[in-house]
C-alpha cells in the first residue's frame, strides 16, 4: 500500500492539516473581538436574569421581539446542512463533496444558538425541566421540542458518521506528522477502529445513507413546527394556511446564503481555491436563485392574500407594513434588496460574478433576518383589541439588552464555528478523493465534468 | 381541606364590623369607596343577598386552596361561572378596574374599559373587558407546560408556581387580555400575607403572566367579584349558568336566559371560535351619554388608564 | 277585708298596672305584629302556580303586596309580585326550567315589605324542578384545551418520533458493529 503522503487524500489531508494551524495574528484578532462581544452579550443576559425582561423593550402589546427573530432566523439557517449534505447526496450531485462537512457543522451550531435564543426569552429559565415534567403534547412548543431535540440527535450523528472515515484518516496523519497529542488521541477516539474493512465501508455507506434519508423530512418538519408556533395562534399575518411551506422555504434560503458565505470565508482564510472552485460558488448561487424565486412567491401570496382580502385586522396590519406605515421604508428596503436584488445579482450576466455572488449572499442574511422580524413585531403591534388602554401607536425597538445578546449568539456561533475548523478538517477529505481514486485507479465512474476539474491540480 | 362556602362566610366576616344596620340609608351605602370614620369599607355580598359594608382593614381575604390540591385545576363541581356585561349602563367610570386593581395588589386593569367605535357612522360605546373565560380558550391550547387551565367550573387560571414565561398564551389571546409580570411586580407587604394561589392570583411573581381569574376566591364564598360589586351602575353581572341567573353589584337579579333574549346578548368576536363566557348587552336605550369622539375614525380609541389616575371620575 | 273592698282592690290594681304599663298605642321603637307567610304549589285548572298566603294574627290579610323571588347564589331572582285577594293568597306562575341544585331543589322567598298594620316579613319553602345541577366531578374531554390530549394527535407523535429515533438507533448499531469490528485484531 502507498504511503499516506503519496495517496490523493493523504494529500489533501496534508492541505487540510495546514488549515488547522493554530490562529494568525489576524484570526487572533477577529477571535479577541467575537470573544469580547460574547462576553458582553453574556453580562447583557446576566443583566437581564437580575432585573427580569423589564430591561428588553418587549411589553404586554409587542410581547414577542427580537429573540423569536433571533430564534427563527438560527433555526432557519440550520437548514443549510441538510440541504448540501442529505438532499445533494440523495440526488448523487458530486459538487457537493468539499462542503458537507461546513454546512453540517452549520447545522450544529446554528440549532444550539437558535435554542438557546428561546431560553433566553423565557421568563422563568429556572423552571426550565417543567416543559419535560409537564409537558402538554397540544402546545406547539411541544411540537418544536421534540422536533428541535430529534433533529439536533440527528445532524449530530449524521456529522459524525459522515467523519469516521476523515477521523481514521487524519489519524493517521497527525501521527506522521507529528501534530499534538491530543489530536491524535482524538481522532484516533472518534473513528472506532475504522480501518476500513470492507464489512465495515459497507456498515458505513448503510449508515450514511440512511441518515441521509431519514434527516431531510426531520429538517422539514422542524422549521414547520417552528411556523406553526405562529400560525396556531389568531392573529393577522400569522394565521395563515401557507406558514409550513413559507418557513420552510426561507429557512433553506437562508441557510444556503449562510454556506455561501462561509464558504467564501473558509476559502478566503484558509486558501481553499482548489476545493471550493468556482464552479462550487456557480452551483449554490444558481439555487440561491431559484430559492430567492420561489420565496419572493411565497412573500407575494401571503401579503397579496391580506391586502387583497380586506380583513380589518389584516389591513392595519398590511398598512403597517407598506406604503405610508412606520414600517413601510423598511419592508420595501428589505424586499428589494434581500427578495429581488440577489436573483439579479447572481442571474444578469457579466462581469465580477462571485463578488456579486458573495454580495447576495450577505444581502440575503441581513435581510432574512429583518424578515423574521417584520413578520413577528408588526403582528404584534395590530392585535384585534390593544392590551392596553393607553397606548396608542407602540413602537418596538429593541433595547441595549437585546442587541448585545443578538451580536454574541452571532459571536458565538461564529467562534464555535472557527474552533471546530481548527479542531475537525473542515473538508470533507475522504468524500472529496474518493471519486478522484476512482478515477486514478482506472475505474469507469460516469461522473460528471465536475470531477475532472477538481481533478486537475489534485492529481500532479 | 376544602373551603366550604359557610366557613368562608364566616372568615369573611369575622371581625368585620358591620356598618350598614343603618337601615334607612341602606340604598345609598351600596357604592365602593365609602366612608366612616373616615376609614374605606369594601360593599360585601351575603349568600341571602343582604349587602354588607366591612371596613377595609379588618376584611380577610377569603381562604383559598393550596395550588397542588387538585380542586384547584378542577374547579367547582356543578358551577359554571358566566358574566353578563350591560353596555347600556356603562359610563365609563372604571371604578371596576379600580377595584379589581386594589383588591389583587396589582396595576395591571386586569377588566379595561376601552371607548369603542365599530365603524365610522356607528356610535361610540364604553366597553369592559375582563377575560373571557373561553370554552375553547386559545391560550389554554398552547401553554406547553399547563400554567394556564381551565376548569369545570368555566373559570381559566394561572399557576405562577409552574408558569416558565414563554408567553405564547399572551401570543394566542385574541383578545389581549393576558399580562407579563416584565419586572419584579411592586407588592404592598398584605399581598404576601398569605400564601399564594391560582385561585386568588396574588402575590405576582416576575416573570409570569397574570390575567383577570373572575375571583373564584369570592364566589367559592359566595360573594360577587370585586368588579361586579365596584360598579355603581350596576354594569356587570356575574353569576351560575347552571343556576340561570345573574346578578350585579346593586344586587338586581335576572334569570340569564331572559335577559340574553330580551336584551339581544351576543359575543364579542364569536366569530373567532372562542366561545367566550362573557356576554354582552348592546348599548341600546343607554343611561348615560356616549364617550366623546370626535374626530376619531372606526377604531378602538385610546382611554385613560386608572392605573396612572386618568379618567376616574 | 269585705268582698266589696276586696274587688274595688283588684279593679284599681289592676288600674293602676294598666296606667303604668305603657300603653298599647304605636309608639317609635314598638314593632308592629308581623304576619306570617306560607308558600305552597299549585297545579290545578292546568295552572302551575306558586301560592303565597298572608296571615296576620290568624286572619288573612287582602290587599298586601308580596313579592315572590328565587333564592339563587348572588341574590333573589324576582319571579314576580302579586296583591292578595280576600282570602289573603297570591300567586304568581311556576318559574318553569328554573334550575334547581342536585336533587332538583330551590327556595323560593315570599316577601312582603312594612306598612302602617304590619311589619316586614318573608317566609321561604322548597320546591322541586325538573332541571337539576348534579355537583358531579367530571372527566375532561380529550380537547386541544384540556390536561388530556387527543389521542391522535399523541398517536401521530409517538409513531413519528418513534420511527425517526429507532433509525437513529438502526445507524448507532451499524457505528457500534463497526467499532467491534476492530477489537479481536
Amino acid at each position: 500500500m502507498k504511503p499516506i503522503e503519496h495517496t490523493i487524500r493523504g494529500r489533501i489531508a496534508g492541505e487540510v492539516v495546514e488549515t488547522m494551524r493554530p490562529f494568525t495574528p489576524r484570526g487572533q484578532f477577529w477571535i479577541g473581538t467575537l470573544i469580547v462581544i460574547a462576553l458582553w452579550g453574556a453580562f447583557a443576559y446576566a443583566w437581564q436574569l437580575y432585573k427580569g425582561l423589564v430591561v428588553t423593550s418587549m411589553r404586554d402589546y409587542v410581547s414577542w421581539g427580537t429573540y423569536m427573530s433571533n430564534f427563527v432566523f438560527f433555526i432557519g439557517i440550520s437548514h443549510a446542512g441538510t440541504l448540501i449534505s442529505a438532499i445533494l447526496r440523495v440526488t448523487h450531485a458530486e459538487w457537493r463533496r468539499p462542503i458537507t462537512r461546513m454546512a453540517e457543522a452549520i447545522t450544529i451550531f446554528a440549532l444550539v444558538v437558535g435554542a438557546s435564543m428561546v431560553i433566553i426569552d423565557m421568563g422563568r429559565p429556572d423552571r426550565i425541566m417543567n416543559v419535560i415534567i409537564h409537558a402538554r403534547l397540544q402546545s406547539p412548543i411541544l411540537w418544536d421540542v421534540c422536533s428541535i431535540t430529534t433533529y439536533l440527535a440527528g445532524s449530530l450523528l449524521y456529522l459524525y458518521v459522515a467523519m469516521i472515515p476523515d477521523m481514521a484518516l487524519m489519524a493517521t496523519v497527525a501521527e506522521k506528522r507529528n501534530l499534538r497529542p491530543w489530536r491524535v488521541k482524538l481522532y484516533k477516539m472518534l473513528s472506532i477502529g475504522f480501518v476500513p474493512t470492507p464489512d465495515q465501508i459497507r456498515r458505513l455507506d448503510i449508515s450514511l445513507a440512511t441518515m441521509a434519508v431519514i434527516i431531510i423530512p426531520v429538517a422539514v418538519s422542524v422549521h414547520t413546527v417552528v411556523s406553526w408556533v405562529f400560525s396556531m395562534t389568531l392573529r393577522p399575518g400569522w394565521h395563515s394556511t401557507i406558514f409550513g411551506p413559507y418557513f420552510v422555504i426561507g429557512a433553506i434560503y437562508s441557510g444556503t446564503a449562510a454556506i455561501i458565505f462561509a464558504m467564501a470565508l473558509f476559502q478566503k482564510a484558509y486558501h481553499l481555491e482548489k476545493y471550493l472552485t468556482r464552479e462550487h460558488f456557480h452551483k449554490l448561487g444558481l439555487l440561491l436563485l431559484a430559492l430567492s424565486i420561489i420565496y419572493i412567491y411565497f412573500t407575494l401570496c401571503e401579503y397579496l392574500t391580506a391586502w387583497y382580502g380586506g380583513v380589518s385586522v389584516e389591513q392595519r396590519l398590511v398598512q403597517l407594513l407598506m406604503g405610508a406605515g412606520r414600517y413601510g421604508p423598511l419592508f420595501l428596503a428589505m424586499a428589494l434588496s434581500g427578495l429581488f436584488l440577489p436573483p439579479l445579482l447572481i442571474g444578469l450576466p457579466g462581469r465580477w460574478k462571485f463578488q456579486r455572488l458573495i454580495t447576495a449572499a450577505v444581502l440575503v442574511n441581513i435581510v432574512m433576518w429583518l424578515k423574521r422580524h417584520l413578520i413577528i413585531v408588526p403582528t404584534m403591534e395590530t392585535p384585534y383589541i390593544p392590551a392596553t388602554a393607553a397606548q396608542q401607536h407602540p413602537a418596538y425597538f429593541p433595547s441595549w439588552v437585546e442587541l448585545s445578546i443578538t451580536f454574541a449568539a452571532f459571536a458565538v456561533f461564529a467562534l464555535l464555528y472557527m474552533f471546530f475548523s481548527k479542531v475537525f478538517p473542515i473538508l470533507s477529505i475522504t468524500e472529496i478523493a474518493e471519486p478522484l481514486e476512482e478515477i486514478t485507479a482506472g475505474h469507469e465512474t460516469g461522473t460528471d465534468d465536475r470531477t475532472t476539474i477538481m481533478v486537475e491540480g489534485a492529481v500532479s | 381541606m376544602r373551603i366550604s362556602r359557610r366557613e368562608a362566610i364566616k372568615s369573611v366576616l369575622a371581625g368585620g364590623t358591620a356598618v350598614a344596620g343603618v337601615s334607612g340609608a341602606g340604598v345609598a351605602l351600596a357604592r365602593v369607596g365609602l366612608t366612616v370614620n373616615g376609614k374605606e369599607t369594601v360593599p360585601v355580598l351575603s349568600p341571602e343577598g343582604e349587602l354588607f359594608h366591612v371596613l377595609r382593614e379588618q376584611m380577610k381575604a377569603a381562604p383559598v386552596n393550596d395550588p397542588k390540591d387538585p380542586i384547584v385545576r378542577e374547579g367547582i363541581p356543578g358551577r359554571k361561572w358566566v358574566m353578563v356585561i350591560d353596555l347600556a349602563r356603562c359610563a365609563g367610570l372604571r371604578k371596576c378596574t379600580a377595584a379589581c386593581n386594589a383588591m389583587h395588589f396589582t396595576d395591571r386593569n386586569w377588566i379595561q374599559v376601552f371607548e369603542m367605535k365599530d365603524a365610522n357612522a356607528t356610535a361610540p360605546y364604553y366597553f369592559p373587558k375582563p377575560c373571557f373565560h373561553c370554552d375553547s380558550p386559545p391560550c389554554t391550547k398552547v401553554c406547553p407546560v399547563g400554567a394556564t387551565f381551565k376548569r369545570q367550573d368555566g373559570i381559566v387560571l394561572i399557576d405562577n408556581t409552574r408558569c416558565i414565561g414563554c408567553r405564547f398564551c399572551m401570543a394566542a389571546c385574541p383578545y389581549s387580555t393576558r399580562h407579563f409580570n416584565w419586572g419584579a411586580p411592586q407588592q404592598p407587604p398584605e399581598a404576601h400575607a398569605r400564601g399564594y394561589s391560582p385561585e386568588r392570583g396574588f402575590a405576582a411573581r416576575k416573570g409570569t403572566v397574570e390575567k383577570c381569574d373572575f375571583c373564584p376566591d369570592m364566589a367559592a364564598a359566595g360573594n360577587l367579584p370585586h368588579c361586579v360589586q365596584a360598579c355603581p351602575n350596576g354594569v356587570i353581572f356575574y353569576g351560575d349558568e347552571n343556576e340561570d341567573a345573574v346578578t350585579n353589584g346593586l344586587g338586581e337579579t335576572y334569570r340569564l336566559s331572559t335577559l340574553l333574549e330580551e336584551r339581544a346578548g351576543y359575543r364579542f368576536m364569536e366569530e373567532l371560535g372562542t366561545k367566550p363566557r362573557v356576554y354582552y348587552l348592546p348599548p341600546k336605550n343607554r343611561r348615560f351619554p356616549a364617550p366623546d369622539t370626535a374626530g376619531q375614525t372606526a377604531s378602538t380609541a385610546p382611554s385613560p388608564d386608572p392605573a396612572r389616575g386618568e379618567g376616574l371620575a | 277585708m269585705s268582698s266589696h273592698l276586696r274587688q274595688m282592690l283588684l279593679v284599681m290594681s289592676v288600674g293602676i298596672v294598666a296606667l303604668l304599663l305603657p300603653a298599647p298605642v304605636r309608639a317609635q321603637d314598638e314593632t308592629p305584629p308581623s304576619p306570617t307567610i306560607t308558600i305552597t304549589e299549585s297545579t290545578e285548572d292546568g295552572e302551575h302556580l306558586l301560592i303565597a298566603t298572608v296571615m296576620l294574627d290568624g286572619e288573612p290579610l287582602e290587599g298586601v303586596e308580596v313579592i315572590f323571588s328565587a333564592v339563587r347564589s348572588f341574590g333573589l331572582l324576582e319571579l314576580g309580585s302579586e296583591e292578595t285577594f280576600d282570602d289573603g293568597t297570591a300567586a304568581v306562575t311556576f318559574p318553569e326550567g328554573l334550575p334547581g341544585d342536585a336533587q332538583g331543589r330551590f327556595d323560593v322567598q315570599a316577601s312582603v315589605e312594612e306598612s302602617d298594620d304590619y311589619g316586614a316579613s318573608s317566609g321561604t319553602a322548597s320546591f322541586h324542578s325538573d332541571v337539576s345541577v348534579a355537583p358531579v366531578r367530571q372527566m375532561f374531554p380529550e380537547a386541544l384545551w384540556s390536561p388530556r390530549p387527543l389521542w391522535p394527535l399523541v398517536a401521530v407523535i409517538g409513531v413519528l418520533l418513534a420511527g425517526v429515533w429507532s433509525t437513529y438507533g438502526v445507524v448507532v448499531v451499524h457505528l457500534l458493529k463497526i467499532h467491534r469490528k476492530e477489537s479481536p485484531s
